[in-house]
């Protein structure tokens, strides 16, 4: 697909589809609208980052409920980050029958029985990152979702581009 | 049954002890997330991704270097002042 030139650069503007889909996905905006290099190399950037902080810090980097705050700055990854944190707390987490079925991280020693409540023995389904590596995991992704706020902006408002220049 | 840990293990496979290892935060993680931090601004920001492909790719890995090495050095500047703050100008100032 030709790329975009500074003839065919995207005028001026409001671009609400390209602004949706770059939140959807990071760097669909920009593919949408022509510029599929560009659009790809955001993808690499901040999906890189994005996954990079869960190989870091495992899935307990991206936690809605225990987390909040950070998730705030995780969210504008789009459907990637709401993705592992529905993964997180349906499958990763368990009802706490001891606690008025609060749902929790399982401690060492526990496990999930068939009903996803919390029992003890065995082991539980992942290992929480602790201290510096749950750190690193947090800060790149929340990275991620930062950039990606960027760019669904860049999308969302084309620029006109001059050639040559690194805008 | 053994622990699921699809992500924490893989780490620990490759490098071992590299959760407690400074190097791997400090240079690995650095440099690591210095590089798609600037793919990513880079690629937002940089004007023309016209012309041939190979072209393209070397200019803006250029442009990715430079902004990577412009990111380490800072960090590490950061982290010389913070160095010097806390273990020489603070006891000055409130000998302990």
């Amino acid at each position: 697909m030709p790329e975009s030139t500074s003839s065919q650069a995207p005028t001026n503007g409001f671009d609400p589809v390209a602004g949706l889909l770059a939140l959807l996905l990071p760097g669909l905006g920009h593919a949408i609208q022509g510029q599929v290099r560009r659009g790809v190399l955001v993808g690499v950037g901040v999906l890189g980052l994005f996954f990079s902080g869960l190989f870091i810090g495992g899935i307990d980097s991206v936690d809605q409920k225990e987390d909040p705050l950070w998730f705030i700055a995780q969210a504008p990854v789009g459907v990637m980050a709401f993705g592992v944190n529905h993964v997180h707390q349906s499958f990763y987490k368990g009802t706490d029958p001891n606690r008025n079925g609060m749902r929790r991280t399982l401690f060492p020693g526990e496990s999930l029985d068939a009903n996803g409540r919390i029992v003890q023995g065995g082991n539980p389904p992942m290992q929480r990152s602790l201290a510096r590596v749950h750190e690193m995991g947090i800060l790149l992704t929340a990275v991620a979702g930062l950039l990606n706020v960027i760019a669904i902006i860049d999308a969302l408002f084309p620029p006109r581009r001059r050639p040559g220049r690194t805008a | 049954m053994l622990a699921y840990t699809p992500f924490i293990d893989p780490i620990s496979t490759l490098w071992p002890g590299a959760y407690h290892s400074a190097l791997f935060v400090n240079v690995f993680c650095l440099v690591w997330v210095s590089v798609l931090t600037s793919v990513a601004y880079k690629a937002v920001r940089w004007s023309d991704f016209s012309g041939p492909l190979g072209d393209v790719l070397a200019a803006f890995a250029r442009q990715v270097l430079i902004m990577t090495v412009q990111i380490v050095l800072g960090v590490w500047a950061l982290g010389l002042l913070i160095h010097l703050l806390v273990q020489h100008i603070v006891p000055l100032i409130a000998p302990i």
